[in-house]
């Protein structure tokens, strides 16, 4: 059996490679490997030839941070589940492997063994990219550093996910089948949160940042806290080791962890096929159900309620029905609750609380522009209700009547307005808390007044352009990223993540440079009416911008009616 | 009406179709057939929009497909052997959807008769993921026939049915092509061929090799006189194998 699963993984990745160097004919995909490689010469090539001594990644202080949030990670997959796509198989691999004469252990052990080759590209990439100047540490040393890491991760991901199915079929049984890693991680992390909440109270009192953030740093490093988190530290040691004697004194902690990781979820698999077993009727079907959940997709929106809908009219502009499409299937996706959650909360905060303290108030107004900027960032990360997933229905909507210009402009909509509105809440929130700041505004009248009378404009063409560059990109290289919003996730693909975080970054500042230009020059041009010139700044900057994204469309509807199934699949 | 005049596809060195002229006038049914691989699928694609052919053109309801595609493609409807449908939308609104795309202003009254006759009343407000292989594809139906089509290309349109599924989709065909609909039926059901196709293409290796109404072609091959419409496919087709294998 071994064989054949090796066969499998083997030739999928060989062929899948080959495929995509294949793609490398097309102009396009050429290009773009061009600027890859060329950007990959700048930041690695160029920074060894300078020969300056490589900084480590992160300071020390903030250093510190990563196993605290490493930790924070794991229990936020404890308590609210793991992906769940963890647990994830191909419609190929359910149709073949399942009912082969295979157990559901060696199921387990093809699905690890599968995850090795995405976490060895992803470890590639992440040590290409966050490589600072002339290493001490091989280049292959620091790849099998993070893919020890990855792997680490992945498993206890996959761990949690066996745990949290056992739970479910069996209730307290299940829970018990996992108390080991159950009592060390909630051991770790009670000891953690212990240890570390003098320090937390203390810094919350100081006076600057900075300060506070030392003082937990120290905490972090030292007594109880540094002991607590010592495996997850030991774990990553591997990955961030200086030079190589550091790597060869961390490896066998990490590796011991890795393996107790490994048994841990071969000994899950034996209690999930033991559970099966005992499955009543009931049970039965549930497990029916979970196993057609992992199949990609097929039954994933069983659960979903559809009693609330959207009313759309029969008649009026037909691209509106695509757009309504997507925000229907973002609001029972449960997407649509994740974008304007933060929103509802900071506005709830802003009324309830801002007016009776002016701290509340002050740190409202400063935390609401960072969670607008990560709803701008992120979101189009995990909202995939456009292109990205349609593009796997192109043949029916490509006999929709709709030219191509309609349909990706529906679709770029479809994912903006919703975020768009999410951030408008953020302002609403943000105005009521900054007239609570007392006469010593946080943000200065003029300035707050003066953004929120933008705002609908300036977010609704921001977020297009967002989306518009996520949708040009699935719609310019549909072979090279990952279509639909199921499939495989968490730390092994993390690598391509990166990639596609890059690349909208760079695209999207390209995108900006005239808009921001011309909204200066609109800014500067008003003189002493500040509030005039910010609202005629942004506004016109946002009208700039829509203009480029009218173009930017055209020439992405003129790709969308060239496009043919084939170069999708 | 459909006119396709000289179609070919080529996929790099690979010649799917070459050189296919047809005509499907109101009321008329035609027939593709054709073995696996022949190019019928790829004919039909030309056909809906989907892919661009090589050369050649295709014109639906006098609109050029590829020159006036959003004009001819509204009356069009493709119905395709695997139903594409929208994870997170109920029966109900995949007919709403289609409404407004198309501009159906009385889609009110012709959904509820549509569920009705496609036994998907009860369905209504469920979502794809929860419906059988057959009803996915009566909502794919109803999807294609909600606008009332001037042109109904459908492949293998009875995939999942079960036997009166299929047998009320064949007295829908009938009755849309007796209403003056143009329709292209791709099927390697040569029984609904023969019964519903009121002409024939029969393609092989992406080329035409016989085309018109079954006296048509038995004229001009005389030698398939007194044949089955499948003696007359495999004989057309050089299939010989299946006979080979039969004795």
């Amino acid at each position: 059996m071994i064989h054949a699963f090796a066969y499998l993984i083997r030739t999928s990745t060989r062929n899948r490679l080959a495929s995509q160097a294949r793609r490398l004919r097309q102009p396009v995909y050429a290009l773009a490997a061009v600027c890859g490689l060329a950007y990959f010469w700048f930041v690695y090539f160029r920074r060894d030839a300078s020969g300056r001594a490589g900084a480590p990644v992160f300071s020390p202080e903030i250093g510190a941070f990563v196993p605290l949030l490493i930790l924070l990670y794991l229990a936020w997959a404890w308590v609210f589940g793991a992906d769940k796509t963890a647990l994830a198989f191909t419609p190929a691999e359910v149709s073949f492997l399942f009912p082969a004469p295979v157990t559901r252990r060696q199921l387990i052990w093809f699905k690890i063994a599968r995850g090795q080759v995405q976490i060895l590209l992803t470890a590639t990439l992440w040590v290409a990219l966050f490589h600072k100047g002339a290493e001490t540490l091989s280049p292959v040393l620091r790849v099998v550093g993070f893919a020890i890491v990855l792997s680490t991760l992945n498993l206890h991901r996959l761990g949690v996910a066996l745990a949290h199915s056992s739970s479910t079929e069996h209730g307290w049984r299940g829970v018990r089948r996992h108390a080991l890693p159950i009592t060390v991680l909630g051991g770790i992390a009670a000891a953690t949160a212990w240890g570390l909440w003098p320090a937390v109270a203390a810094a919350w009192a100081m006076p600057e940042v900075r300060g506070g953030v030392r003082l937990v740093s120290l905490a972090l490093q030292t007594g109880p806290v540094s002991m607590a988190l010592w495996p997850i530290r030991a774990t990553i040691s591997v990955a961030f080791a200086a030079n190589a004697a550091e790597w060869v004194q961390a490896l066998p902690a990490a590796l011991a962890i890795l393996v107790a990781n490994l048994v841990w979820v071969a000994r899950a698999d034996h209690a999930f096929e033991e559970s099966a077993a005992e499955a009543s009727a009931i049970q039965a079907r549930k497990l029916a159900a979970m196993r057609a959940r992992r199949s990609g997709g097929v039954t994933h929106a069983v659960n979903v309620k559809t009693n609330r809908t959207i009313p759309l009219a029969p008649r009026g502009s037909p691209w509106v029905a695509i757009v309504w499409k997507n925000v229907m299937s973002l609001m029972r996706s449960g997407g649509l609750w994740t974008l304007l959650w933060p929103g509802v909360i900071t506005v709830s905060v802003a009324i309830g609380f801002s007016e009776r303290s002016e701290v509340t108030a002050k740190m409202l107004v400063a935390f609401v522009p960072f969670l607008a900027v990560m709803l701008a960032f992120f979101a189009p990360m995990f909202t995939r209700n456009d292109l990205r997933t349609d593009l796997l229905h192109l043949p029916m909507l490509k006999t929709l009547p709709l030219s191509g210009r309609q349909i990706v402009l529906a679709q770029i909509l479809g994912g903006a307005l919703p975020v768009a509105l999410g951030q408008a809440l953020l302002v609403v929130a943000a105005v009521i808390a900054n007239g609570n700041t007392g006469t010593d505004k946080a943000v200065a009248l003029w300035l707050m007044s003066g953004f929120a009378v933008a705002s609908p404009v300036v977010l609704v063409a921001l977020n297009a352009a967002n989306f518009a560059i996520h949708n040009g990109i699935a719609l310019l290289f549909p072979a090279w990223i990952r279509l639909g919003s199921g499939g495989p996730g968490g730390v092994e693909t993390m690598g391509l993540g990166i990639l596609t975080f890059l690349a909208v970054a760079v695209a999207l500042l390209l995108l900006l440079i005239v808009p921001a230009a011309v909204g200066a020059g609109a800014y500067f041009g008003m003189g002493a009416h500040q509030a005039a010139g910010l609202v005629a700044g942004l506004v016109l900057g946002s009208v700039v911008l829509s203009g480029e994204l009218w173009l930017l469309t055209t020439a992405l509807g003129r790709a969308f009616e060239r496009v043919e199934p084939t170069q999708v699949a | 009406m459909i006119a396709v005049r000289q179609l070919r596809k080529h996929y790099g060195t690979f010649t799917a179709v070459n050189g296919i002229d047809f005509e499907v006038h109101p009321g008329e049914v035609l027939g593709l057939v054709g073995p696996n691989g022949a190019g019928k699928t790829t004919t039909l694609r030309c056909l809906a929009g989907i892919i661009a052919p090589s050369s050649g053109s295709v014109e639906i309801c006098g609109h050029d497909i590829q020159r006036a595609g959003v004009a001819a493609k509204r009356g069009l409807a493709f119905i395709p052997d695997e139903p594409a449908l929208f994870d997170y939308l109920t029966v109900e609104e995949h007919l709403r959807f289609i409404a407004r795309i198309y501009s159906v202003a009385d889609a009110e009254q012709r959904i509820a008769p549509l569920l009705g006759e496609l036994e998907l009343s009860e369905k209504r407000t469920t979502l794809p993921g929860e419906l059988s292989r057959g009803m996915r594809q009566k909502l794919a139906i109803a999807c294609g026939l909600l606008h009332d089509p001037n042109v109904l290309v459908l492949d293998e349109p009875l995939t999942g049915l079960d036997p009166g599924g299929m047998r009320r989709m064949r007295a829908t065909i009938a009755a849309r092509a007796a209403a003056g609909t143009s329709v292209i039926l791709s099927s390697h059901l040569l029984t609904l061929v023969e019964e519903l196709c009121t002409k024939l293409l029969v393609i092989r290796r992406g080329e035409c090799v016989a085309y018109g109404t079954l006296p048509q072609i038995v004229e001009t091959h005389p030698e398939l006189a007194g044949l089955s419409l499948e003696e007359v496919f495999l004989a057309l087709t050089g299939d010989g194998q299946s006979r080979d294998l039969s004795t």
